[in-house]
């Protein structure tokens, strides 16, 4: 069964995939990466966001996802880095901006942003 | 647990056909660890704090009370049982007081500072309503705006992290927190300072203690 589940996974990955251009594929990842996370799989969903970017450099969304997938693991840095490439791809989404802003606001302590 | 995972998979390939739209809202949780390194101590003494303002709240022995029994709850550090000191804008800056305090109670994390609750009044224009019979005798209610009085209480505090060993503050922080109601209303003083104090606790609490942060976020397509 599980065999089974994940070749109708793969034939609609690449499916979609094959016909693709690289954002196109970039797109598919994306897609099933923010499935994985709405099922609470944050690592697989972190892991189909890096295969995005690394597919297409230049679509904001991933890397919007991946910040937002590397914060919920507590992966800080790695998180501030995609908000700020995301932001520098695409610097006009308020979607963005939002995501980035309340990343700030979370950590702002840790990296001593709050007044003393 | 296979059947369990391939149903997962399914469920993702569902999700991901009939996911359209490009906004997808999603909570992160996350861990923020204490802003304060608190690990070299195992007790803190909320000390005391110089108190002032409105003579309805002593907010020494409140915010010694409020802070303890919050504190306790985090269970980051051993809470110490004492009562509150008169503590004076003077000692807050004289280490020697501090390391004696500190030897008494074993060098613990001292917390102390200013807590000041004040009150000032004010005219703003608001809206009222007034009622009138129109000339055909109907009765008719027009909006006006008229002159309110505003009572504004404002909780003003500075909150003092020092080292018991050394009587050094190692860690300080100001907050500013007010609120607003028409001076017609009765509001005991003391309901304000809960209000405000409910604002600056959860402050205190991540300057010593881990804890976790759960937030909106917006994953995109």
């Amino acid at each position: 069964m599980l065999r089974g589940s994940l070749g109708i996974l793969l034939v609609i990955l690449v499916a979609t995939a094959s016909y693709a251009d690289p954002r196109a594929e970039a797109k598919a990842q994306v897609a099933f990466g923010i499935a994985a996370a709405q099922h609470g799989l944050w690592r697989e969903a972190t892991y189909r966001f890096e295969r995005a970017v690394a597919i297409d450099a230049s679509y904001a969304f991933a890397y919007n996802n991946l910040a937002v997938a590397c914060e919920q693991q507590g992966l800080i840095e790695k998180a501030r880095d995609a908000y700020e490439k995301a932001l520098a791809l695409a610097p006009d989404s308020e979607l963005i901006r939002q995501n980035y802003e309340l990343f700030k606001e979370t950590h702002a302590r840790s990296t001593g942003g709050v007044s003393r | 647990m296979r059947a369990a995972l391939a149903a997962c998979l399914v469920s993702i390939a569902s999700g991901w056909l009939a996911g359209c739209a490009g906004m997808y809202p999603v909570a992160v949780t996350t861990r923020v660890p204490a802003e304060l390194n608190v690990t070299p101590y195992s007790r803190l003494l909320v000390a005391g704090f110089v108190g002032g303002g409105i003579d309805d709240v002593d907010t020494n022995a409140e915010t010694v009370r409020l802070l303890r029994s919050q504190l306790r709850a985090a269970r980051s550090l051993t809470i110490i049982s004492a009562d509150a000191m008169p503590i004076t804008r003077a000692t807050l800056a004289d280490p020697a007081f501090w390391r004696r305090v500190g030897e008494e109670y074993h060098n613990p994390l001292v917390l102390t500072g200013i807590v000041v609750l004040s009150s000032e009044t004010h005219t703003d224009l608001g809206y009222g309503e007034r009622e009138f019979f129109d000339d055909e005798g109907r009765r008719r209610i027009e909006m006006n705006r008229t002159a309110v009085e505003i009572e504004t209480r404002t909780l003003t505090a500075r909150l003092l992290y020092i080292d018991g060993q050394t009587g050094a503050i190692i860690h300080a922080r100001v907050f500013r927190e007010e609120t607003s109601h028409a001076a017609s209303q009765t509001v005991p003083a003391l309901s304000s300072y809960f209000e405000l104090m409910a604002r600056l606790v959860p402050e205190v609490l991540g300057t010593v203690s881990d804890h976790t942060v759960v937030g909106p976020r917006t994953l995109l397509r």
